[in-house]
């Protein structure tokens, strides 16, 4: 049965003018709550929620439902509709529904899942077959079809343009739905994305060991930090804490090494060797670069703190590099008898890590079916990411514009845009807040391509993803243009270096 | 999005190989395997293909792996050069893990195999959870089975001409179910010493192991019960060459094997004596009436006796193990006693719940569809012992008008010195896979197999490895359609399977 709440309520309008405006409004109540009858043999589907209106956010209708005894998602229907539906997948090991409120009084309908497992239960759900499959890639599909759904069901028509967006696997989630399911979505936001497991897991648990060995603490994440402000943050033409490009910004580690006598303000020989490691490119048997190193520049930030060091919020009190992901690589190992995770060599048994990889990885740089449907797909990546180097992505977009018939063609519905001095999603001395989704509403629905897209610093802020005693940013606020890369932001010379009118987009 | 028909597909890229880019067309076939998730639903999870390059023992294919209704995990492989034929592998044991899906990929065959919906590794623990219950029952293959062939039409872009099943043990239960249950599943099955009947196979097993707790037997008296039987019975067929071809003929007399006062060595005990006479023996009720019949003799230090009688390693004790799956079947029913169990009495409690599991022996739907049905079953196997299957053979007869009726869509071939499902003195090695595809395809029914001893020992799972191997010369033997057995000609070279003729003994 469908229903359409806004003629009913245009219907409704002589009898309010007779009557009592409540009647409207229960009825937009009836519809949400009845929302349930969506319940079926794949789908529980709660009575729906009718929220009223806060200072924060407009009125609403929420609703929650279970895919297939796992997969939770949300449905947030504002009253005042866009048409457009804006899904949010989730970072980390997911586990949890992501936002479905920011974007509540730009009128569009939001939506998000848990993808099938809930996050206290840590990685476990990594050994139930399906529930790793869905955290993989199809929760996020079915989760977008099951919204779909239930917002046709609410207003009565389907959505006119579903955009989704995400960072870290979020992002990676993201980026599949684009190449897996092409059809689900029209406009896409992918931060940092962690398309790569098989990259990203073996140069972690590489990181980790190096950790254990020769561990870096925040004493020496701040001697680093220090180095590589000194040798590059003026190379940019601006001492602000940013460095704008850290390709051309390499750090003298060897130099760091204390000297003899000599207790704090300099490394041990050990932490050189761990933080030459990360800085550094690994190159497999052949010489090709099989993972590459975290740029100079934050190393204070929180970002390196949150992944090497102990983290409460995250990891309960271990390390991401040294326990999570090391059990993490365990779990999904668990078919192969042979496999043993303290012989696993991260560069020689590279490859033997396709299989069980294979469900999370992006393995295509083929976006044609994306591109022949008109979706657009951003990117966004912050220059300073520690878990998600910035090279991973900027290779990702080459082997595209290989595919898909050369840079200019690629641009046509794939841009990236670095953010200098951004560690991981968010955060980082960088100019890193920025409004995505009216850019990529424009380019997919009016043609209007982005170029140059404004971010801000805000001062400091605490974020959960960040190690909580670091220096998260810098004291003021500032803003900066982000650049579709090739190109970044380039200082004029001659205006407030605080505004970014003063900066202008050019490759460098 | 449709499939472009894959023969048609296949001619486009020799023509283009021929014009020297094969490249492009290989890049094709890639895509076409990784892009398999799009067979993803509700009710499937389909991982992207891989493609895997060939290598002098495989050739080259798509590897697809995926799970249907949250845990029943599947994996499909689709040989480049495709015979129109779907090979599936039932998993016997527990199951668990997913079986063979790599030693018909060089003929040709798309293989697939199931789990049936719980991990290997997890123990008993899935008998607790409803679904995943009967998913091992009897729903795993068949949904594992639908989802395949959806992954193989998907992939080839056309049906698949016939469909095969083969598995032993707990595999073979699992075909027969199918043939039963699902007939329209399977063109062609293949059932090894099926586990037709768990209300016969645990009570059995049970008092199997409350004697043999009681009475342990241990490897010193395998290998006395073993020479006594070779001794007694070994010539019996015409060729002393450590198999007794027809163990019905076989009497081991166990008291003699009694140890006299004051030996103590290459003897029984008294109750060691009592354990074996009831494992060769037929357990019957308080009326005399056969619940579970014996092991023949034969093969009792060919490490089946040891794998199920003695604790090992992979196992642990298969006495606990199986108790712990009668509490956890039997769970819903207050009042039940796994630890109290008494065989015979108790058996008729475990019926019901041990239905889903059973087999019910109509096979009147498969027959009718055409489907062709080839029953193997080892003469010396311990667990599943052949006096079931002759059993199973009467009642098909009884339902299908007589044994000719039968024999025209199903076949019993026993194997001589062949313990469970695999190894053993006898001839344990036979290709089922070419016989059952004739009679199914050109309607030539299997009379006479060859089967091989490898001569050298294989180390297998399911049997005790610090046994010694059985036989240490390779030689051949014809399988016979049950009733007929291989008798020796009284000439000719005992290790040439020529030299033997089927003929009803």
């Amino acid at each position: 049965m469908s229903r359409a709440p806004m003629s009913r309520a245009r219907a409704l309008a002589p009898l309010i003018a007779l009557c009592w405006a409540a009647s409207a409004a229960s009825a937009d109540a009836n519809t949400c709550r009845d929302l349930y009858r969506l319940t079926d043999v794949h789908y529980a589907i709660e009575p729906g929620i009718s929220v009223p209106a806060t200072d924060e956010l407009p009125a609403h209708c929420r609703v929650r439902g279970v895919i297939n005894r796992a997969i939770r998602f949300e449905v947030t229907l504002p009253e005042d509709w866009s048409g457009r539906l804006m899904f949010e997948a989730v970072g980390g090991a997911a586990g949890t529904i992501g936002d479905t409120t920011s974007l509540l009084a730009r009128g569009f309908a939001q939506a998000s899942t848990d993808t099938g497992h809930e996050l206290a239960e840590g990685n476990a759900f990594m050994k139930q077959p399906e529930a790793l499959l869905d955290y993989a890639y199809r929760g996020v599909h079915l989760a977008t079809t099951a919204s779909k759904r239930v917002i046709a069901e609410y207003y009565g028509r389907d959505v006119d343009h579903s955009y989704l967006k995400g960072c870290s696997n979020g992002g990676r989630a993201a980026m599949l739905e684009a190449a897996r399911f092409p059809e689900d979505y029209d406009g896409i936001i992918a931060g940092a994305p962690a398309f790569w497991f098989q990259e990203f897991i073996p140069w972690m648990v590489a990181v980790g060991r190096k950790q254990a060995a020769n561990p870096l603490d925040r004493a020496a994440l701040q001697v680093l930090d220090d180095a590589s402000r000194n040798a590059c943050d003026a190379m940019d033409g601006l001492e602000d804490g940013v460095i704008n490009d850290p390709r051309t910004c390499s750090v003298d580690v060897d130099a760091l090494v204390c000297e003899a006598g000599r207790g704090d303000g300099c490394l041990t020989p050990g932490q050189a060797d761990t933080a030459r490691f990360i800085y550094g490119d690994v190159n497999d048997a052949e010489g090709n670069l099989l993972y590459p190193g975290v740029p100079p520049g934050a190393e204070a930030a929180g970002d390196w703190g949150g992944w090497i060091l102990p983290n409460e919020v995250l990891a309960g009190g271990t390390t991401i590099v040294g326990d999570l992901i090391p059990e993490m690589l365990t779990f999904l190992m668990r078919h192969d008898p042979t496999f043993d995770l303290e012989k696993f060599d991260p560069v020689a048994d590279h490859d033997r890590l396709t299989d069980p990889m294979t469900p999370l990885d992006l393995r295509t740089s083929d976006l044609s079916e994306f591109r022949d449907r008109g979706g657009k797909l951003l990117i966004y990546q912050g220059w300073n990411d520690f878990p998600l180097r910035p090279q991973r992505a900027i290779a990702y977009l080459e082997s595209v514009e290989e595919a898909m018939g050369g840079a200019e063609e690629t641009a046509d519905f794939f841009r990236m845009f670095m953010v200098p001095g951004m560690v991981h999603c968010a955060g980082g001395p960088g100019a890193w807040q920025a409004d995505y989704t009216d850019p990529i509403v424009k380019w997919r629905e009016e043609g209007e391509t982005p170029e140059r897209i404004l971010a801000t610093h805000p001062g400091p802020m605490a974020l959960d993803h960040l190690d909580a005693e670091a220096t998260t940013g810098q004291q003021r606020s500032f803003t900066r243009p982000l650049c579709a890369y090739p190109e970044l932001a380039q200082y004029d010379g001659a205006g407030d270096p605080d505004d970014e009118a003063s900066f202008g987009c050019a490759a460098p | 999005m449709e499939t472009s028909h894959r023969y048609a597909r296949l001619a486009a890229v020799s023509l283009i190989a021929a014009l020297g880019a094969m490249p492009r067309a290989a890049v094709a076939e890639e895509s076409q395997c990784h892009k398999l998730y799009r067979l993803t639903d509700l009710s499937h999870a389909i991982e992207p293909g891989i493609s895997v390059a060939a290598t002098e023992s495989l050739p080259g294919h798509c590897r697809v792996r995926g799970v249907v209704n949250r845990a029943i995990r599947f994996e499909v492989t689709l040989p480049d050069e495709w015979n129109g034929r779907l090979m599936f592998s039932t998993v016997g044991g527990s199951a668990g893990t997913i079986g063979d899906t790599t030693s018909l990929l060089g003929r040709g065959f798309a293989m697939a195999s199931t789990d049936t919906g719980h991990e290997l590794e997890e123990g008993n623990g899935y008998l607790r959870q409803p679904e995943a219950a009967l998913d091992y029952a009897y729903r795993g293959v068949h949904l594992a089975t639908v989802a395949a062939k959806r992954v193989i039409g998907h992939y080839y872009g056309r049906e698949i001409d016939r469909s095969y099943l083969q598995g032993c043990s707990n595999g073979g239960r699992a075909a027969l179910l199918e043939a039963e249950r699902f007939p329209e599943d399977y063109d062609g099955i293949i059932a090894g010493a099926p586990l037709f009947h768990f209300t016969e196979f645990l009570p059995w097993m049970v008092a199997v192991h409350n004697l043999q707790a009681a009475h342990p037997l241990d490897k010193a008296a395998f290998t006395l019960l073993d020479d006594a039987s070779r001794t007694a019975c070994d010539a019996l067929d015409g060729v002393e060459d450590g198999v007794i071809n027809d163990p019905r003929m076989c009497e081991v007399d166990v008291d003699a094997l009694i140890c006299a006062d004051g030996e103590d060595e290459n003897c029984l005990t008294a109750g060691q004596a009592e354990t074996a006479r009831f494992i060769y023996g037929d357990m019957v009720d308080e009326d005399g009436n056969l619940i579970a019949p014996g092991v023949p003799p034969g093969a009792e230090a060919a490490g089946d006796w040891a794998f199920w009688l003695l604790a090992n390693e992979a196992v642990g004790s298969i006495g606990d193990a199986l108790r712990e799956m009668l509490t956890l079947i039997m769970r819903h029913e207050p009042g039940f006693d796994a630890e109290g169990f008494d065989p015979v009495r108790d058996r008729a409690r475990i019926v019901s719940a041990l239905a889903p599991f059973d087999t019910m022996g109509d096979l009147g739907e498969f027959r009718d569809r055409g489907g062709k049905m080839l029953m193997y079953q080892g003469w010396n196997d311990f667990p599943l012992r052949p006096g079931r299957a002759f059993d199973y053979v009467a009642a098909l007869d009884a339902a299908n008008g007589g044994p000719e009726r039968t024999a025209d869509f199903f076949r019993l071939f026993m194997v001589p010195g062949m313990v469970h499902c695999a190894g053993g003195p006898g001839p344990w090695q036979a290709d089922y896979v070419d016989p059952i595809v004739k009679w199914t395809e050109q309607g030539e029914a299997p009379e006479r197999l060859v089967a091989t001893h490898p001569g050298e020992p294989v180390p297998m799972f399911h049997l005790n490895p610090s046994e010694p191997p059985a036989a240490s010369r390779a030689f051949t033997r014809p399988l016979c359609v049950y009733p007929k057995l291989g008798l020796y000609r009284g000439e000719g070279d005992p290790n040439d399977e020529s030299s033997f003729r089927c003929a009803v003994p």
